[in-house]
């Protein structure tokens, strides 16, 4: 087991590799490494080198434990930036985050949203465009929504409207 | 003392077998007298030999697909479950969270009742009702493999019709989209206007959109 985590790669391809983190996406290292996207942010320098290693061992990559909450917040920034934007469409066209359970919906896809943008508050849900509710997701996942935000799918579909179908609901 | 027997037939009925298959914890028992009573037989098709299968106390699974087995059982599930035995039976399953909960997040994990879109056979699989929001939805897929004519179209409403207490307060929380916290403009909302149809006015005040955002594809 441990041999298979010790291969050559980074704290970000493991962090991404396990399951339940689907509907993550990658964050350059040149994004993380910009200290404009770090603005606000409280970290310790351990922790960001652990993040930015290319290649970890398991061992170190359990050293500090926080993480996992800062590579969140820096994706919630990045999902927002125009080549976050653009990598969200990308995972939202091939199904990555699931499709709406409403049998009105028609299997629409869906988008990760987080109830709050602070940390530690929920878990992440999904948001159907079409009935424009929220939902419990589908996949055991157990990411955090502040790693997407509460603003995320509006500011997707403001960026790509062409995007927005809507649902003939009568109760809306 | 019964004399001794294989473990490796099982000591069970059909019944037992097919309510133990995994994803078929939605199916609740429907009692022999009820299944032999041939009043709640009327109407249906099947032959003798598939109904003494469906009744027999000691079935030896020998792979057999038994469609017309599970077809006969499933039309006679969707009888019995609104006779009053049956809507009990189902009420101690729904109070148990045997159907699941609505994955609406408003809901409140509000505990849902499996309904069928067809009162026919094949026509599609079990859905879940919610009776907090009024919709239906599809189950998780562990859930969903019975077809729903094994519950019907009718009995989530039959079932609040006999149990009116049951009956959850509708949700008072609506989603509301926000950036940053301020509202969108109801405009915001809704899709763009169709390329079919160009627009008539031509304002030049409407911004160009970023150039990255011309790469996207338009699917």
């Amino acid at each position: 087991m441990s041999s298979s985590q010790n291969n050559n790669s980074s704290w970000i391809d493991w962090f991404l590799g396990i399951k339940g983190n689907q509907f993550l996406c990658r964050v350059p290292t040149d994004y993380v490494q910009d200290t404009f996207n770090q603005m606000g942010l409280e970290y310790f320098s351990e922790i960001l080198d652990v993040i930015l290693k290319p290649v970890i061992d398991s061992s170190s990559g359990l050293l500090y434990g926080d993480e996992k909450k800062w590579y969140g917040m820096i994706h919630a920034r990045y999902i927002r930036s125009e080549r976050g934007l653009i990598a969200m469409h990308r995972k939202y066209m091939r199904g990555d985050f699931g499709s709406c359970p409403n049998i009105s919906c028609d299997r629409q896809n869906t988008l990760p949203v987080g109830v709050s943008a602070v940390w530690g508050k929920s878990t992440v849900k999904i948001h159907c465009p079409r009935c424009k509710s929220n939902f419990h997701p589908k996949s055991d996942t157990q990411l955090d929504g502040a790693m997407f935000g509460p603003s995320f799918p509006d500011i997707f579909f403001s960026m790509l409207p062409n995007l927005t179908s809507p649902l003939d609901d009568p109760r809306t | 003392m019964s004399c001794p027997r294989s473990i490796e037939i099982p000591d069970g009925s059909w019944i037992d077998w097919f309510l133990g298959i995994k994803g078929h914890e939605f199916s609740c028992r429907v009692p022999n007298e009820y299944i032999q009573d041939k009043f709640n037989l009327t109407g249906l098709e099947f032959d003798s030999q598939t109904l003494e299968v469906v009744l027999d106390p000691e079935f030896d699974n020998e792979d057999w697909d038994c469609a017309e087995e599970k077809k006969l059982y499933g039309m006679i599930h969707a009888r019995y479950i609104v006779s009053p035995r049956g809507i009990e039976d189902m009420r101690l399953k729904y109070e148990r969270g045997d159907f699941g909960s609505c994955p609406r997040v408003f809901c409140k994990r509000q505990k849902v009742l499996p309904v069928g879109l067809h009162d026919v056979w094949d026509k599609a699989q079990v859905k879940i009702y919610c009776p907090s929001c009024n919709n239906v939805y599809i189950p998780l897929p562990h859930n969903g493999m019975l077809d729903g004519a094994m519950f019907g179209t009718s009995f989530p409403h039959m079932f609040f019709m006999q149990l009116p207490s049951l009956i959850p307060s509708p949700p008072v929380e609506k989603y509301i989209p926000r950036i940053y916290g301020f509202q969108l403009h109801k405009k915001a909302l809704m899709p763009p206007e169709s390329a079919e149809s160009p627009p008539i006015k031509v304002e030049s005040s409407v911004s160009k959109s970023p150039s990255w955002l011309r790469n996207v594809p338009n699917f």
